[in-house]
C-alpha cells in the first residue's frame, strides 16, 4: 500500500518537474519606477483544481462503447469507494479560519486589509513511516470591496502615474495607479511526503527549510526565497515561499547530515505592483532561470552537539534571490548637447555559493548563539557618477560575509532575546552604492500573564547605519482553547530613501504605521 | 533582510508539564525501612528515593479553571526515560502538544543531566517556525501562567534547599495515617514561607501539599490521586487550588504505559521535528 502511493506521488512529482508545472508563471510585469538594485522576482501562484464532479452510474442495455464507459465508471466508483473507506476516514484535518483587519492611522487613514483566510492542513499516514502532508490557503480581502483602491494604497514619495503607451486605452478611472489588486485566491502552500527509515529520513515535495539557528535572521537560512507581499510582517509560514525539492537526512550518532536537491528555482517575490507594501519591483526583461538539471540548487548541512555546543555547518549552491540588474549607460558626456544618457538593464539571476557556520550554547538561564556565512559571487550596483577607474557604472562582483550574534534569557518570567547582525562587503570600493557594512539589531520580549490567557510581546528592529526602526508591540488574548484575538501595532520610522532607485527598507513605510486586529478560530 | 522573531507557543506550559512528569514519575513501591526515630528529612528522602520505573508513556491533560469557572485545556503526549545517571543523565523527556489545535505538534525535549550544577538541556520545536531552538532554563520560582504551580513545586527543588520538620502523624485520606512534614526554605527569596507535605505512612505517597506565601498566609493546596501500574504507583490526577485567586489547575494522567523499552533515539531533535511520537 505504502509503496503504491509512494510510487504515485513520485510519478506526479517528476511529471510536474518535467513539464515545468511547478514553475507555473504569470507574465512578468514591468515597473514604471526605475527598479531598485538587484530585484526582479516572478510572481507565482498555484491554483487548486476543483474537485471532480460526482460520477453517475450508467443505465443497462448499452452499446460496447457505453459498456466500456460503464466498466470504467465502475472502476472509478470502486476506486472512489475504496479511497473513501481506506483513506478519507484516516485523513487528519487541522487548520484555522482567521480574519486580519489592519487600519493605517497615518494620512490618509484607511482600512488597508480585511483579509479572511481559511487554512487547511490535511495529512495522511500510509504507515508509521510514510506520511503525506499538505497546506492549502484560501483568502479573500474585503478591503478592496468597501474602499477606494487609491486610498488603500496611496501614492508614495517616489511614485507617479505612468501615462498610457500610444494606442493603449486610458487607465481605469477607479484604479488610476493601476494597482495590482490581489483580492482572493487559493494556494497550495505546502505538499510533501515524509518517508522515515531507521537512520534516514526523506521529505519530498513542496516545503520550507529552516537552516538558521538564530531566529529571525537570514544568515544560514537562505534556502527559501521570501514573499514581500506584506513586507516582513507576516509569519514564517506565509513569508517563506515553499519550494519543490527533495530533502534527505542521515543520522549518524549525535550528527545529522542533511542534503537538499531543489529543482524549483525562484527569487524573492515583491509585493504586487503599487500596493501598500510595494518597494522593490521586477526588472524589465528578467529571464527566469532555465529549467535544467544543472540549474538546480543544492545544499549540504551537518549539525549536532559537540562539547555542549549546538552547531551547524552548511553549504548552499544557489541562485541569488535578488537578481543583478547589469545596467549599462550610453550618452554620458553628451549632456551639454542636450542628450540625456540612456540606462539599459540586462537583469539576470546569478549563482551564489554560501558557506555557513552556526553555534548555540546554553548556559542555564542564558543561551548564546550566533551564525556566520561567507557568500561568493554576489554582484553589487555602483553609483551613476562612478569613475571608470573605480569600475564604472554597472555592477561589480564582490564576496561578502554576514553574521549575527545573540543572547536569549528569561527575566521575571519574560522571554527576552537580543541580536546584532552585520553584512560586510569584502574588497570594498566607494563606488558601490551599498555601504561597506550594514548593521542591524533587534530586541524581542514576550511574557505570559493571567494564567497564559494574555501574552504581550514586543519586537523592535533597527537598521543601525540608516537610523531606521520597526516597532511591533502586540497583545495576544486566548479567549478559548480555539479562539484567539490579537491586537498590535506596526510602527515604521526613518527616511524613505536617498533616491527612487534606492528605497530604505523601513523608512520608506514611515507613513504606513498601522493598528491591526486578528481573530483566529483553530480546528 | 527578512527579520522575524519567534513566537514561543506554550513553551512555558510545556515546561511545567515536563516537570510534572518528573514529579508524577515518583512512582512508588512499598519499601522496607526502619520507622524508628524518623526525621522530616528522612521522610522526604524516602519520598525522593523511590523507584521510578525504566520509562513511561502517557497523556497529560492540564485543565485550567478560572475563578469564574471558565475552563481551558492542554493535552500532551509524554515520553519519559529514566537513565539513573547513566551517560550523564538522570532522565530525558519528550512532549508533544495534541490540544489546543493551534499548538498541535509543538514539541519539547528535556535532557536532565546528572552532573551537579549542570542545568537542563531544553529544546523547543514550533511547527509555525519549522525549526528546533535551544531555549533558556526557567526560573524555579516562577509561577508561570497556564498552571498554579511553580517549577520548584514539581520536584525540582533540592532537599538541602529547605529544612524539613516532622510535625506529627494525622489521619488523612481513606482512613489512613499520614506523616505531616513542614518544609521551610533556607533562602529568604523563596516563593513560599513554608510547605506542608501530607505523606502516607504505609507507602510514602504524597497526597496533599499546602503552600503558604511569603506573608505566611495560605496560598494554595495541592491534592494528589494515585493509580497503580504493575508494582508502581503513579499520579492519576492532581488538583491545585489557589486560595487567593480562586484559580485552579487539574493535572490528569491517562493512557499510561510503563517500561516500554524506549530507545535513546526517541529523545532527539529528529523526533522533536516529527511532531508526534511512536
Amino acid at each position: 500500500m505504502s509503496s503504491l502511493f509512494l510510487s504515485i506521488f513520485l510519478s506526479i512529482f517528476l511529471l510536474l518537474v518535467q513539464n515545468g508545472i511547478v514553475w507555473a508563471e504569470e507574465p512578468t510585469e514591468v515597473s514604471p519606477l526605475p527598479p531598485a538594485e538587484g530585484t526582479a522576482p516572478v510572481i507565482i501562484e498555484e491554483k487548486i483544481e476543483p474537485a471532480e464532479a460526482p460520477i453517475l452510474l450508467p443505465m443497462q442495455g448499452t452499446t460496447p462503447e457505453v459498456a466500456e464507459e460503464q466498466t470504467t465508471t465502475k472502476f472509478s466508483h470502486r476506486l472512489i469507494t475504496w479511497m473513501r473507506e481506506e483513506i478519507v476516514k484516516d485523513i487528519e484535518l487541522r487548520g484555522f479560519l482567521k480574519n486580519e483587519t489592519a487600519y493605517r492611522f497615518i494620512t490618509p487613514p484607511a482600512f488597508t486589509k480585511i483579509l479572511n483566510i481559511l487554512q487547511v492542513e490535511p495529512s495522511y499516514s500510509f504507515s508509521p513511516d510514510v506520511k503525506l502532508s499538505g497546506r492549502i490557503w484560501a483568502y479573500y480581502d474585503l478591503a478592496y470591496d468597501i474602499q477606494d483602491i487609491g486610498t488603500i494604497a496611496p501614492m508614495k514619495t517616489f511614485g507617479f502615474i505612468q501615462p498610457p503607451d500610444p494606442g493603449q486605452p486610458e487607465p481605469d478611472i477607479e484604479n488610476l495607479k493601476d494597482i495590482k489588486v490581489d483580492k482572493y485566491g487559493i494556494n497550495l502552500k505546502e505538499f510533501y511526503l515524509d518517508i522515515f527509515f531507521t537512520d534516514m529520513d526523506f521529505r519530498i515535495g513542496k516545503q520550507i527549510i529552516r537552516w538558521g539557528i538564530v531566529e529571525g535572521w537570514r544568515i544560514l537560512d537562505e534556502v527559501n526565497p521570501l514573499d514581500f507581499k506584506e513586507h516582513i510582517l507576516r509569519d514564517v509560514s506565509d513569508r517563506y515561499i515553499p519550494l519543490w525539492m527533495v530533502k534527505g537526512d542521515y543520522y549518524l550518532g549525535p550528527l545529522t547530515l542533511e542534503g537538499l536537491w531543489i529543482p524549483d528555482v525562484r527569487g524573492h517575490e515583491p509585493a504586487p505592483l503599487r500596493t501598500e507594501w510595494s518597494q522593490f519591483q521586477k526588472l524589465p526583461d528578467l529571464e527566469p532561470v532555465p529549467r535544467k538539471l544543472e540549474n538546480s540548487e543544492a545544499g549540504l548541512r551537518a549539525s549536532g552537539m559537540v562539547g555542549g555546543y549546538e552547531f551547524a555547518i552548511a553549504y548552499l549552491y544557489h541562485w541569488d534571490d535578488f537578481p543583478a540588474a547589469f545596467r549599462s549607460i550610453a550618452g554620458l558626456g553628451l549632456g551639454n548637447l542636450g542628450i540625456s544618457p540612456t540606462v539599459t538593464f540586462t537583469p539576470r539571476y546569478r549563482r551564489l555559493q554560501s558557506y555557513g557556520l552556526g553555534l548555540a550554547k546554553s548556559l542555564g538561564k542564558i543561551v548564546l548563539e550566533g551564525e556566520f556565512a561567507y557568500v561568493d559571487g554576489k554582484f553589487w550596483g555602483t553609483c551613476t557618477d562612478c569613475t571608470p577607474e573605480g569600475g564604472g557604472f554597472g555592477e561589480l562582483p564582490r564576496d561578502y560575509i554576514k553574521h549575527v550574534v545573540g543572547v536569549k534569557t528569561v527575566l521575571y518570567g519574560a522571554d527576552i532575546s537580543m541580536n546584532y547582525s552585520q553584512d560586510i562587503i569584502l574588497d570594498y570600493i566607494s563606488d558601490i552604492q551599498q555601504q561597506r557594512h550594514e548593521d542591524a539589531a533587534s530586541l524581542f520580549m514576550r511574557k505570559e500573564i493571567r494564567y497564559g490567557s494574555m501574552v504581550p510581546q514586543l519586537l523592535a528592529i533597527t537598521l543601525v547605519n540608516r537610523h531606521e526602526y520597526l516597532f511591533r508591540p502586540k497583545l495576544e488574548y486566548r479567549y478559548t482553547d480555539k479562539i484567539t484575538f490579537l491586537f498590535g501595532l506596526d510602527i515604521f520610522t526613518g527616511e524613505p530613501g536617498p533616491d527612487p532607485g534606492r528605497l530604505n527598507f523601513f523608512g520608506y513605510f514611515d507613513e504606513d504605521d498601522r493598528a491591526y486586529m486578528e481573530v483566529k478560530y483553530s480546528f | 533582510m527578512g527579520i522575524n522573531k519567534s513566537v514561543y507557543v506554550l513553551p512555558v506550559i510545556l515546561f511545567v508539564i515536563s516537570i510534572i512528569g518528573q514529579a508524577f514519575c515518583l512512582t512508588l513501591v512499598v519499601p522496607s525501612i526502619s520507622l524508628a526515630a524518623l526525621t522530616g528529612l528522612d521522610i522526604m528522602k524516602k519520598v525522593e528515593e523511590l523507584p521510578q520505573g525504566d520509562d513511561q508513556k502517557s497523556t497529560v491533560t492540564l485543565t485550567l479553571i478560572s475563578a469564574q469557572g471558565q475552563e481551558k485545556k492542554i493535552v500532551t503526549s509524554r515520553y519519559w526515560k529514566n537513565y539513573r545517571g547513566k551517560g550523564g543523565f538522570y532522565s530525558k523527556t519528550l512532549f508533544f502538544t495534541d490540544f489546543p489545535p493551534d499548538a498541535k505538534r509543538t514539541g519539547f525535549l528535556i535532557w536532565d543531566y546528572s552532573e551537579e550544577g549542570k542545568t537542563d538541556g531544553l529544546w523547543l520545536y514550533l511547527p509555525s517556525l519549522r525549526k528546533v531552538s535551544v531555549i533558556s532554563s526557567r526560573d524555579q520560582n516562577d509561577a508561570f501562567m497556564g498552571s498554579d504551580l511553580t517549577f520548584a513545586d514539581m520536584g525540582q527543588r533540592r532537599l538541602d534547599e529547605d529544612t524539613h520538620e516532622l510535625k506529627g502523624e494525622k489521619p488523612c485520606e481513606d482512613k489512613k495515617v499520614c506523616y505531616v512534614v513542614e518544609s521551610k526554605p533556607k533562602e529568604a527569596s523563596a516563593a513560599y514561607s513554608k510547605r506542608i507535605f501530607w505523606i502516607l505512612k504505609d507507602d510514602w505517597r504524597t497526597v496533599k501539599i499546602e503552600y503558604s506565601d511569603q506573608k505566611k498566609d495560605p496560598l494554595k493546596v495541592q491534592t494528589i490521586k494515585w493509580q497503580k501500574s504493575g508494582d508502581l504507583w503513579v499520579w492519576k490526577d492532581a488538583t491545585v487550588k489557589n486560595l487567593q485567586t480562586g484559580h485552579s489547575t487539574i493535572f490528569g494522567i491517562s493512557n499510561l504505559k510503563v517500561n516500554s523499552s524506549f530507545g535513546d533515539d526517541l529523545f532527539t531533535d529528529r523526533m522533536l521535528k516529527r511532531g508526534e511520537g511512536p
